[in-house]
């Protein structure tokens, strides 16, 4: 690329071009579309974690006024023509995933029937009229027990074990002959994505057409437009998905479900437009529920508190219907186990096992549990050797002159400095200062903490269908500049860095950039928003499509002012002579005579002005670290934790927009701090789901977190650009340092809490056995 | 989430609304600020065929001194009651207790009187109210009566209200001397239902003996109830003698039914209880300690 | 969950077994309960449970799986589905006699399993609901027991005439004292002949019908 545009907007703190809209209520959500004569649909829900189905009684549901179908699995489920995903592929043999439950239901709150009304009053007052016949079955709805039960979840697998996998073993000599060894068991509770929008999506078949069109909330419209076009064998150029505002995803809306499936399949059935939208309730019992691994970490370390070795051995809950392909992803624990620290051996081994409970879905930082159970892990070594958890970690942190630096389990870092975030937020957090004011709390009978946590993440990994992006970027005859990508912004910003980067591409004013995404009819091909990719994705298609544009620009530029190309400088919209800066031509000009006046092209001169890339990714992956720092207080009466300070000193290399980066991390870090502290979906031993509203699933709020502090690092990436993704860390960072805070503020009591959440009743259980 | 259908009905007077409540029966419900109401009929745990809104009327509203009380419209909003200076000089109980209430778009709309007659058990007003010995006041088509808060509370979310009475009022004592007043609340989040919650109030006479007290309990049973034994033992004794632990700890030795729910066993609630009670102790008698003694 | 209940009763075991498995003497002990149909040793009825705003309405069928007269034991099977919304309660009683001369003592083991909405939620504020329905229950069949003036041998009565009585009997420590307990909805069984239900249905269906106590 040429000496002709200069960086401008990315790295500023441009406001979201998204806000306006936002703010205002005058976005485009699903429950926003309205189409002519539209229905809405409902779905009749089992009450039983395990039950067989002996029959549907729709009769009075059909009687009621206004109801216009009800389906069963008879109806639906046999026109599924194929249903892999391109997250797995279509060879893999994937775990069973029926629209509608055939014969058994397998968790509370499995859709077993779908009404279908004129509006969604009268489908609710309809589903409760469609009489089921259940026989209660028994249910294992404990994942720990699972392998060992009599019941079996799905029949074909043996054990309830959807499958596992093992690295090379443990070197057990190492344990023995270490100067220390610690081992923790931990256990993650189950929490959820809990995106503000729920799920749902608008599907019109237009019969004379044979077209469809799905407005949808998704992170991935493009992969839904193609499964949908297999699932029905309709081609795909006759499925438009239009996804316009969506309200937040976190990995519950990458990949198309059930219910997704059912409504896509009713679509034909019915002679207009079908509605969905889930409320909370269904949202939180079936939407695909997330963490929940049971494991013991092993860690070993020397006389100087090097660590030796380190092993994890885990199951992981899939529930009854995991989103695709439960198995493989969990690897991602066992792999990045050993975190951003210098360990020459590592081991795991794990199982994922179904249980009679909704089923796991990826949320943000799926492999969240290593980085869990090692923090946890090193502030247990840290106290049992005397040394204090931030020196410690100091002693084997990975420095970025150590780069590249592969992983025992073959994880090949690079472009990242652990040590740096890590000092960084020591400094921030002013470590000694905080060990004196512990130290006379501790006098005054109170309990102050503090815990860090360091991790390395895989972002913008290029692999299948992940590893390309396309973008279109293209002068309007107006000269506006529009650029194509194929969507995902859910609250990720997407639409700002995007015009941002495309402004900076051509030497825009960013002002006449603006960004159409998420209409398959009209964007590129791409996988959407997932895996942290999208920054980094985007920016290598825009930077290849604008490079082609800007090409044509300066081509059309130079010859209009009588100059070189090589002396065209483009800024502020205008192309200018270097050497000469009166001497320019604005873009509307350029375009003008482009699209009008073409026969003012000298001959042989292309008119167009518009470009479309498609970026291959060049690198694997780009690892991105950052270091969480967390200050609390413990009420020991109450059990209460109020968290003083949260800092996150992170590296996601240069930032296309910093309140971007940080607003990024402040949702994930607070997802994290919920999943500490105070969310968790829990069953009872029968199945039954007990925080099914926000009354007993508890959120973080505004008054439980205190202002975020940052710090940033900047170490470029392998990709264009060197922007690294950022989209998952806060949620994977931040867990840890909360409850390593809890367990440094308890130590002078010999509680340490490795059974999360840490509720103030847990904590209050946990400080009278220790004081016992 | 949608509630079931129901008919919609907005009577212009008490007397109407107690009228159709007479003549709907148990189909019918009285609807003020909804927001306890209208999740449970959205969550279709509740159903009425008729709603009879009574959040416009203006004689359910207000809030005058009378006589060493504060009287209070039922239909006075949480925001109202907890901005208005008369009570808190008067009832300051009430006043520190309405922060506690949800969060403030619930205090705009939520009533006092829709508090008490929903009679949750881990309500803030609720627990006021039989603190204090408040006296509510309903009115039916066969005319008005009152109750004592003692027995106004009969059972989980149950009043002695009949069905086709309205709570039109309550009316809270003024306590004057050298008083403190404590509310101490724990829950998981700001809003968030009391785990264990304790209101007390104390008066010192000029010696520093505890004249009187009363401590009312929230979320620690399945109506609001009274330390009625705390207070007993407290009673005529030097504050400065008086262990806030003990206090804390006679609170709940006559509890019955704690609940043992996802927040904790009931010996949690029973312990975070004892707690609460032992700090509000230390505070009221902090704040009483602090008024001049009487001339 | 389980729920174990025990009273004792001033009256001989056999005059306690007669009225534990005859529905017109335990039917007024329920309130809320409508019977439908009987058939046999099979039993249909609704049960509406009201608890504040909150109700929950099932329609369900029991039947005496067992009746071991020399055992003084009897086992009821009981289901129940929600008449609104998906959702089931199912129960099996176990009553047990014990024959202590004088007086009896009566074991009621319930377990009981609810499931839908009711069950799925954590606040507690219906977790003593089943004991205090299934208490309300034992109590009053404590007092029908005690105020039993026939003589033990008598053959069962029949609906109309007596039940008012019974009826009756039973309802005003009801009236009195349902003002400390959940008002129960149901027809007031004192001015109707409504077809009793046997024990072991009314004692399942309220079971099952209050809101079950959950633990996570």
């Amino acid at each position: 690329m040429t000496n002709t545009v200069a960086t401008r907007y990315s790295g500023t703190r441009v406001p979201r071009v998204e806000d306006s809209r936002l703010l205002t209520g005058h976005g485009t959500f699903v429950d926003d579309v309205t189409r002519p004569g539209m229905l809405h649909a409902c779905f009749v829900r089992s009450p039983f974690a395990r039950a067989r189905i002996t029959g549907i009684d729709a009769s009075a549901a059909l009687a009621l006024p206004g109801v216009r179908a009800v389906f069963t699995a008879a109806d639906l489920n046999p026109d599924v023509q194929e249903a892999w995903h391109a997250v797995a592929g279509r060879d893999i043999p994937d775990t069973p995933r029926p629209p509608l439950a055939e014969h058994e239901a397998k968790f509370v709150g499995d859709p077993v029937a779908l009404v279908v009304a004129e509006n969604r009053y009268i489908a609710e007052d309809a589903t409760e009229l469609v009489d089921v016949d259940y026989e209660q079955l028994t249910a294992i709805a404990d994942f720990t027990r699972a392998e060992t039960s009599d019941v079996l979840v799905h029949d074909t697998y043996h054990h309830n074990v959807a499958g596992g996998l093992a690295g090379a073993p443990p070197d057990e000599q190492a344990f023995e002959s270490a100067a220390h060894v610690v081992s923790a068991n931990v256990y993650q509770q189950i929490y959820a994505p809990v995106p503000i929008e729920t799920r749902g999506m608008v599907v019109e078949w237009s019969a004379a057409a044979e077209e469809l069109t799905i407005w949808a909330s998704t992170q991935t419209p493009h992969e839904l437009r193609a499964f949908c076009a297999r699932l029905l064998g309709i081609p795909a150029q006759r499925v438009r998905v239009i996804m316009r505002d969506t309200g937040g995803g976190f990995g519950q809306k990458v990949v198309p479900m059930r219910e997704d499936m059912c409504i896509m399949l009713a679509a034909r059935k019915v002679p207009a437009a079908l509605k969905w939208i889930e409320d909370r309730r269904e949202n939180l019992m079936s939407a695909g529920q997330a963490r929940h691994v049971d494991g013991t970490a092993r860690m070993a370390l020397d006389d100087d508190g090097k660590i030796l070795a380190v092993d994890i051995d885990f199951i992981q809950d899939v529930g009854a219907y995991p989103t695709p392909y439960p198995v493989l992803t969990t690897a991602a624990i066992g792999m990045f186990f050993p975190g951003p620290y210098r360990v020459p051996k590592a081991s795991f081994d794990y199982k994922t096992v179904f249980s009679n409970t909704a089923g796991l879905a990826a949320y943000r930082g799926p492999w969240q549990y290593e980085t869990l159970a090692r923090e946890i892990l090193l502030d247990i070594a840290a106290r049992k050797i005397g040394v204090d958890p931030v020196e410690l970690r100091r002693r084997n942190i990975l420095r970025g002159d150590e780069m590249p630096y592969v992983n025992p389990n073959g994880m090949p870092y690079d472009h990242v400095a652990p040590a740096d975030t890590f000092e960084q937020a020591v400094k921030i957090l002013d470590h000694e200062g905080f060990r004196k004011e512990q130290q006379e709390a501790l006098a005054e009978g109170r309990y102050i903490g503090l815990g860090f946590s360091a991790y390395i993440e895989p972002t913008g990994a290029a692999t299948g269908h992940l590893a390309t992006e396309g973008a279109t970027i293209r002068l309007e005859p107006t000269g506006k500049v529009n650029v194509y990508v194929n969507g995902g912004s859910s609250g990720n910003s997407i639409e700002t860095t995007v015009v941002q980067l495309t402004a900076d591409a051509l030497g825009a004013d960013i002002d006449d950039v603006a960004t159409i995404q998420g209409d398959t009819a009209v964007t590129p091909y791409g996988a959407g928003t997932q895996g942290s990719r999208s920054a980094p994705m985007t920016a290598g298609a825009v930077a290849e499509a604008g490079a082609m544009l800007c090409k044509q620009i300066v081509a059309m530029a130079a010859h209009r002012l009588g100059v070189a190309e090589a002396d065209i400088e483009l800024a502020g919209s205008r192309a200018s002579v270097r050497d000469d800066p009166s001497k320019s031509v604005s873009f509307a000009d350029i375009a003008y005579r482009a699209y009008y006046e073409p026969h003012h092209l000298p001959h042989g001169m292309s008119a167009a002005l518009e470009s479309t890339a498609r970026f291959t990714s060049q690198a694997p992956i780009h690892w991105a670290n950052a270091t969480h720092a967390c200050t609390c207080e413990v009420d020991i009466e109450t059990g209460h934790v109020k968290l003083t300070r949260y800092i996150v000193s992170e590296d996601v290399g240069p930032m296309i927009n910093p309140n971007v980066v940080e607003g990024q991390i402040s949702g994930g870090t607070v997802q994290g701090i919920g999943g500490a502290l105070m969310e968790n979906f829990a069953y009872d031993g029968d199945g039954n789901p007990l925080a099914s509203t926000f009354v007993d699933y508890l959120l973080p709020t505004a008054t439980e977190v205190p202002s975020i502090e940052f710090g940033h690092t900047e170490i470029p990436g392998p990709g264009v650009g060197g922007y690294k993704g950022v989209g998952e860390g806060g949620a994977i960072g931040s867990t840890p340092a909360v409850i390593n805070a809890i367990n440094d503020a308890l130590a002078p009591l010999g509680v340490t809490l490795t059974r999360l959440p840490a509720s103030p009743s847990a904590i209050v259980d946990l400080i009278d056995q220790a004081t016992k | 989430m949608k509630s079931a259908p129901f008919d919609y009905h907005r009577p212009d007077s008490v007397g109407s609304a107690a009228q159709m409540l007479a003549e709907f029966g148990e189909d019918a419900k009285v609807l003020a600020g909804g927001q306890s109401l209208v999740p449970m009929l959205a969550l279709r745990l509740a159903f009425f065929d008729h709603l009879i809104d009574i959040s416009r009327l203006d004689e359910l509203k207000g809030i005058e001194r009378r006589d060493g009380t504060v009287w209070i419209g039922a239909g006075t909003t949480d925001a109202t009651v907890g901005a208005d200076q008369e009570i808190c000089t008067a009832v300051p109980l009430l006043t520190r207790v309405t922060p506690y209430i949800g969060h403030f778009q619930i205090r705009s709309r939520g009533t006092l009187g829709g508090a008490i007659a929903h009679a949750d058990p881990a309500g803030e007003y609720p627990a006021v109210a039989l603190a204090l010995d408040a006296e509510m006041e309903a009115a039916s088509p066969s005319g008005q009566r009152h109750i004592t808060a003692a027995e106004f509370f009969t059972g989980l979310w149950e009043t002695a209200l009949e069905p086709d009475e309205v709570l039109t009022g309550v009316r809270f004592p003024v306590w004057t001397g050298r008083c403190g007043f404590a509310v101490q609340e724990f829950a998981r989040r700001h809003g968030d239902f009391a785990i264990a919650g304790a209101v007390m109030a104390v008066e010192l006479d000029d010696d520093d003996r505890v004249a009187r007290c009363a401590i009312g309990l929230l979320g620690l049973g399945s109506t609001p109830r009274r330390a009625s034994g705390a207070e007993a033992a407290v009673a005529g004794r030097p504050a400065g003698e008086v262990d806030a632990e003990d206090v804390g700890t006679l609170a709940m030795a006559g509890l019955d039914d704690i609940p043992a729910d996802l927040q904790g066993s009931a010996d949690y609630h029973t312990r975070v209880g004892a707690a609460l009670v032992a700090r509000s102790w230390t505070e009221a008698i902090t704040e009483a300690s602090r008024e001049a003694t009487n001339a | 969950m389980e729920l174990v209940n025990k009273f004792r009763v001033p009256v001989s075991v056999d005059q306690a077994w007669e009225v534990l498995t005859d529905v017109e003497r335990v039917a007024p002990c329920i309130p809320g309960a409508q019977l439908l149909s009987v058939d046999g040793d099979e039993f249909t009825g609704v049960v509406k449970v009201k608890v504040g705003p909150i109700t929950v309405q099932y329609k369900g069928k029991a039947f005496f799986e067992e009746k071991d007269t020399s055992a003084r034991r009897a086992v009821i099977i009981a289901n129940g589905k929600e008449t609104r919304g998906q959702g089931n309660a199912a129960a099996l009683v176990t009553a047990e006699l014990k024959d202590e001369g004088d007086s009896t003592s009566c074991v009621l083991t319930t377990d009981l399993s609810i499931s839908g909405k009711a069950a799925q939620f954590g606040r507690g504020v219906l977790s003593d609901v089943a004991t205090k329905l299934i208490g309300q229950f034992a109590d009053r069949l404590e007092a029908s027991l005690k105020t039993d003036v026939r003589p033990s041998a008598a053959a069962p009565v029949h609906a109309e005439a007596p039940a008012p009585q019974a009826v009756s009997a039973a309802a005003q420590p009801d009236e009195a004292a349902a003002i400390d307990l959940l008002s129960l909805v149901a027809v007031p069984l004192a001015k109707r002949h409504i077809p009793p239900v046997g024990a072991g249905l009314i004692l399942g269906l309220v079971i099952g019908f209050a809101l079950g106590r959950r633990r996570s």
